[in-house]
């Protein structure tokens, strides 16, 4: 099946050279930017009319367009921008920088051409959305977040409440590549996932793919979160800062040199552990509510973000970035976690160099770091010790767009990474500790990687993209491999490795293939095949994700997972364009997923490698998006109908059981109402099924206590989730007319409070005999009130 | 409904997460058989007890049927088995023991003065057969010998092997004396001094008189202790919530301290069922699972075996 894929790939790719020589065809290229910024339009739409070419904006805003067509009539258009035409006789190849305005509110409903990019690209399960729609949905405290508006996408589930972590169609939080500028991200979560460490004043925009991705991503099975940062305006100064109840946030861009060069600084904090201790004081002593009567004041919740760009346009062909983000967390929570105090970081930059070699040929250079390091303290007297652990990924990429022709646009690249991983080291936090310093033992891999693909147009209606990725992992010494029996409860054995020596070596060539039929300009139908493999695995005992959750690169025992996905999707757009229907059904094998076997024991094992167990899976689904993309109601309502079964020798009995993810349906409503100049109102429904957990079969008595006991893993369906959010923002009418531009936004998260479930535990209760389930609920009604200034 | 809350982020003071009681009902099952068997090095008889699971979490008294008239409820509500055979072998030097039933119990008749009548009542004994308690006639425990042990029961057999790990001595015990918080009595906490041997991976029981609704045990790994061991508190391994541990008070007329060594399977044994204790909050802890026993086919409980050492204090 592979080696098909790859005699395909090739001799279609010949065959798209050898047509090129002998036609006179020109290109027109350039790049597609906000008139008042000069920001990029990622994935900002151009099409030839005449001869309903159609092209897309990369992630720098450039696009590149070859045809035979000598008098041109340009269609260019963004969501939220007013949308251009043009007229340019393509003689030869000809650079055409095109700038759009954004939208005035004000003005009479446009048409929107903007929404055929989803009906015309090859690529399938993809959404791109641009900050100011991430801004215009409600979201926990007033502050808007990418993660959590991701999760009101068909297909994407969140195992619990107030979590940033995704499952898509079925895959674990850790199968999704999170990209900062192309520096993955390993733990895009604040206060245990409350709100995510993306600070939304300093982002373009996100494109999401969900399944069967195009071959230039690889490396996560489910999907592939790309975030781009802002430049930085290219033309003036521009400040926003805002204050809420449990934090603040500034950003200030401007130009360096006016359309030449620009930067943006943008930075967050939180002192929520103040604002929760503050408010948990007044109600323990002085509206002495009975609930708060042993509310502990030492809550220490604090995190902050620092993201900071700046870019050079040298000339027309390069240009150069430099984008850096840190971010840091500090949580001790008296209820959620006792006497454990966790502590967590990311680091990433991000060097990259655009060139453009010709009109036909685009290329980007990466250079990246990216490192994620988090402590955990326990407070307790006598066993007071700090546990470390640290990843790091340090990596070199090139990426070449290069249209071969009118029908044919290849994507090749390389990358070269280096992975360094530090699962933990114990250290006595101070001299009465009994502890002695302790460390699992630390590893190193290198990891190459490749891709060619070709997007290759058929015909006005037909085209295919298709491609492989070819990936090399060799884990390098020092080492040391530990050998199990066969069920692995013994070490047999032990061999140690040097200094990159070899250990392992993994490789895996991964075919992605995409048709897409364009009926006509409004609608499409698009199948598409992928095959991706995983090499990295988080360990995490809790179906949340913990900041403390191991990542580990493969060994003897845990292989690489790898994931088939077939996806069938119809797309359809009405009314001029400001209505988009989307339907997608996908089907997905998983091989060698892994989960805890019963009784795990993960803290500080240096034999972690026999806890897990491996086996397979199936997920399939059906999802449903309707979205008004214009107007003055805009807003979507997403529906997915889906399940996800494990099956793992060693749990559950071997058979089939549903990971905690496992959501049968899922439907969200969102929408953005502009009342007046002044005045918004937007909202936000959700409801999921519930997920399964697992509950004893009984219980019994052993010296004196009871124990309960289990058979089924996730065995049990919790109750469904539903929640209402409601958010009304207030825009000075003042605005108008001075520099200083204020707003004000009142949200109600969980309008109705609604006890949704978000644990579910069987607790020994007072005497030892008895025990009974609880269910704990996080959020209640939440109001928030917040000021942003621009000026 | 009691509802215990704490806020998170709030405006006003609305916000407010909580825990609340939830009424599951657990379908019927079929009971399986549950073991409590332990040998130690201490003189015997030693003592196993079988009882049988239950479907429900919640106490609902079990009355035990007593030969006589009275009935009496069994103190930990388990319901016991009194017909099954048991044997334990010390594989070391071939001696098989066929348990006996423990006494029932005992008649109490006492007069009383005041209204001149003569009161009788059937006194269920604490390790009773009514209870499920069967006791060995002649094994000796010894450290360094392997036992098997087996059950038969309503035509299943079922089958343990568990080895006795030696125990180091223990050197001295010292209390740590401690201020108590306001309000609260001063107390002192045992601190046990020993050689720790390093060569070989070591697991301890700590057993200590406890409150009457704290489950006295902690268990401990010397994957972390150094080769000697200088003033270990007991209840610092994998314990009970341990705010609720029980330390001796400044005015004391009895207490103990008794330190049991365990094999690797009764350290998981028990680092489960102490696991139990300590959820409450079932998205951020593990997955729960049976604690793993070693008794085959489908009994739950454990066979345990291990040399002790047990320090008393009176009247320090």
């Amino acid at each position: 099946m592979k080696s098909f894929f790859l005699i395909a790939s090739l001799s279609l790719t010949i065959a798209g050279f050898s047509t090129c020589l002998y036609s006179q065809k020109y290109t027109l290229y350039g790049f597609i930017k906000d008139s008042l910024t000069g920001e990029n339009l990622i994935g900002a739409y151009l099409m030839i009319k005449e001869t309903n070419q159609v092209v897309s904006a990369n992630k720098y805003g450039f696009y590149s367009i070859t045809s035979k067509q000598g008098n041109c009539t340009i269609l260019c258009s963004y969501v939220g921008y007013s949308p251009i035409t043009k007229k340019i006789e393509l003689k030869k190849d000809t650079k055409s920088d095109i700038f759009l305005s954004p939208l005035i509110k004000s003005l009479q409903e446009v048409i929107v051409h903007g929404n055929k990019s989803t009906i015309a690209s090859t690529t399938v399960s993809m959404n791109v959305m641009a900050i100011d729609k991430i801004k215009s949905i409600t979201s926990i405290l007033g502050e808007p977040d990418v993660l959590k508006s991701l999760q009101l996408l068909p297909g994407v589930q969140t195992a619990g409440e107030g979590s940033a972590n995704l499952n898509v169609r079925g895959g674990s939080f850790d199968q999704n590549l999170i990209l900062l500028d192309e520096a993955p991200v390993y733990n895009p979560s604040h206060t245990l996932g409350f709100f995510s460490t993306f600070n939304a004043d300093a982002l373009n925009s996100v494109t999401f793919y969900k399944g069967a991705f195009p071959s230039q991503f690889g490396g996560r099975l489910s999907s592939v979160v790309d975030i781009s940062m802002k430049e930085g305006n290219y033309k003036k100064i521009v400040v926003d800062a805002g204050i809420g109840l449990i934090g603040g946030k500034a950003t200030i861009q401007g130009p360096l040199i006016k359309d030449r060069a620009s930067f943006i600084i943008s930075g967050r904090y939180s002192f929520a552990g103040q604002t929760l201790n503050l408010l948990g004081l007044m109600g323990r002593d002085v509206f002495h509510i009975y609930g708060l009567r042993n509310f502990d004041d030492q809550n220490k919740i604090r995190f902050y973000d620092l993201n900071a760009k700046i870019n050079y346009r040298l000339n027309d062909n390069n240009h150069i970035y430099f984008s850096t983000y840190l971010g840091g967390d500090r949580f001790y929570s008296f209820a959620l976690n006792g006497d454990n105090a966790l502590d967590w970081g990311n680091i990433t930059s991000t060097l990259r160099w655009n060139h453009i070699f010709n009109s036909r040929v685009f290329s980007n250079f990466t250079s990246y770091f990216s490192n994620y390091r988090y402590s955990y303290y326990i407070n307790d007297d006598l066993k007071n010790f700090i546990w470390k652990s640290n990843i790091r990924e340090e990596g070199v990429k090139a990426d070449f767009n290069a249209n071969l022709n009118a029908f044919n646009i290849i994507k090749f690249g390389f990358a070269s990474i280096y992975h360094y991983f530090s699962p933990g080291i114990i250290e006595p936090h101070s001299s009465q500790s009994s502890i002695q310093a302790f460390s699992l033992g630390n590893k190193r891999a290198i990891e190459l990687s490749g891709y060619l693909s070709n997007e290759q147009k058929f015909s006005n209606h037909f085209s295919i993209e298709y491609g492989f990725r070819y990936v090399g992992l060799a884990n390098i010494g020092p080492d040391t491999v530990f050998y199990y029996n066969l069920d692995k409860s013994i070490v047999t054995g032990y061999k140690s490795y040097n200094k990159n020596e070899l250990v392992k070596y993994y490789q895996s060539i991964e075919p992605r293939l995409s048709f897409r039929y364009l009926f006509n300009e409004r609608n499409s139908v698009k199948l598409a095949y992928g095959y991706t493999t995983q090499l990295l695995h988080l360990l995490s005992n809790s179906s949340l994700g913990l900041p403390t959750d191991v990542w580990m690169p493969p060994d003897h025992y845990i292989h690489p997972q790898s994931s088939n996905q077939y996806v069938l999707g119809y797309y359809h757009l009405f009314a001029k364009g400001s209505y988009e229907f989307t339907t997608e059904v996908y089907y997905k094998t998983l091989r060698n997923i892994i989960d805890f076997k019963d009784n795990a024991n993960l803290f500080m094992n240096k034999h972690i490698d026999n806890q897990v167990l491996d086996g397979k899976g199936y997920a399939h689904g059906t999802e449903f998006m309707m979205e008004k993309k214009s107007g003055d109601l805009t807003g979507w309502i997403s529906y997915t109908w889906s399940k996800t079964q494990y099956k793992i020798d060693g749990i559950n009995e071997n058979t089939y059981y549903s990971p905690r993810w496992d959501i049968r349906h899922n439907l969200a409503i969102t929408g953005n109402y502009l009342i007046n100049q002044n005045w918004s109102v937007s909202s936000t429904f959700k409801y999921t099924s519930g997920g399964f957990v697992t509950v004893p079969e009984g219980s019994y008595v052993y010296d004196g206590a009871a124990f309960n006991y289990y058979t089924e893993r996730n065995g049990y369906q919790i109750e469904p989730y539903h929640r209402l959010d409601l958010s009304f923002k207030y825009v000075s009418p003042k605005n108008m007319t001075r520099r200083w531009k204020s707003e004000w936004m009142f949200s109600i998260y969980n309008v109705y409070n609604r006890k949704n479930i978000y644990a579910l535990f069987v607790h020994q209760e007072g005497y030892l005999t008895s025990s009974r389930f609880y269910r704990m609920y996080l959020m209640g009604i939440v109001p928030t009130l917040s000021y942003n200034v621009k000026f | 409904m009691l509802c215990k809350s704490t806020p998170i982020f709030t405006l006003i003071l609305v916000a407010i997460s909580c825990q609340e009681e939830y009424d599951l009902q657990l379908g019927s099952i079929k009971p399986r058989l549950v073991v409590e068997a332990n040998i130690t090095n201490q003189k015997g008889p030693y003592l196993v007890r079988l009882t049988k699971s239950r479907s429900q979490l919640t106490n609902n008294p079990y009355k035990i049927p007593d030969s006589d008239t009275a009935w009496n409820t069994a103190k930990d509500f388990a319901e016991s088995i009194q017909d099954a055979e048991i044997y334990i072998e010390d594989n070391t030097n071939a001696i098989v023991d066929t348990l006996v039933k423990c006494p029932k119990g005992h008649w109490v008749y006492y007069h009383d003065t005041i209204s001149n009548y003569d009161w009788s009542y059937f006194s269920v004994a604490d390790t009773s057969i009514l209870l499920g308690y069967y006791k060995t006639t002649k094994l000796k425990g010894i450290a360094g010998h392997t036992y098997t042990l087996t059950i038969k029961w309503q035509g299943s057999e079922y089958h343990a092997v568990s080895y006795m790990p030696p125990l180091p001595g223990l050197d001295s015990v010292k209390f740590n004396f401690t201020k108590g918080d306001i309000g609260k009595d001063d107390y002192n906490i045992p601190l046990l001094y020993f050689k720790e041997p390093q060569n070989e991976r070591n697991y301890y029981l700590f057993i200590t008189p406890g409150k009457s609704s704290v489950w006295p045990y902690s268990v401990l790994s010397d994957e972390f202790l150094k080769p000697y061991v200088n003033g270990l508190d007991v209840c610092k391994g994998i314990s009970p919530d341990y705010w609720m541990t029980d330390y001796p008070g400044t005015n004391m007329s009895y207490y103990f301290i008794e330190m049991h060594s365990l094999t690797k399977e009764g350290y998981n044994y028990y680092k489960a069922l102490l696991q139990q204790f300590r959820t409450d909050g079932g998205a951020y802890a593990p997955t729960p699972a049976t604690p793993p026993g070693n008794i085959d086919n489908g009994a739950l409980g454990f066979f345990k075996t291990s040399a002790v050492n047990r320090v008393e204090f009176k009247n320090y």
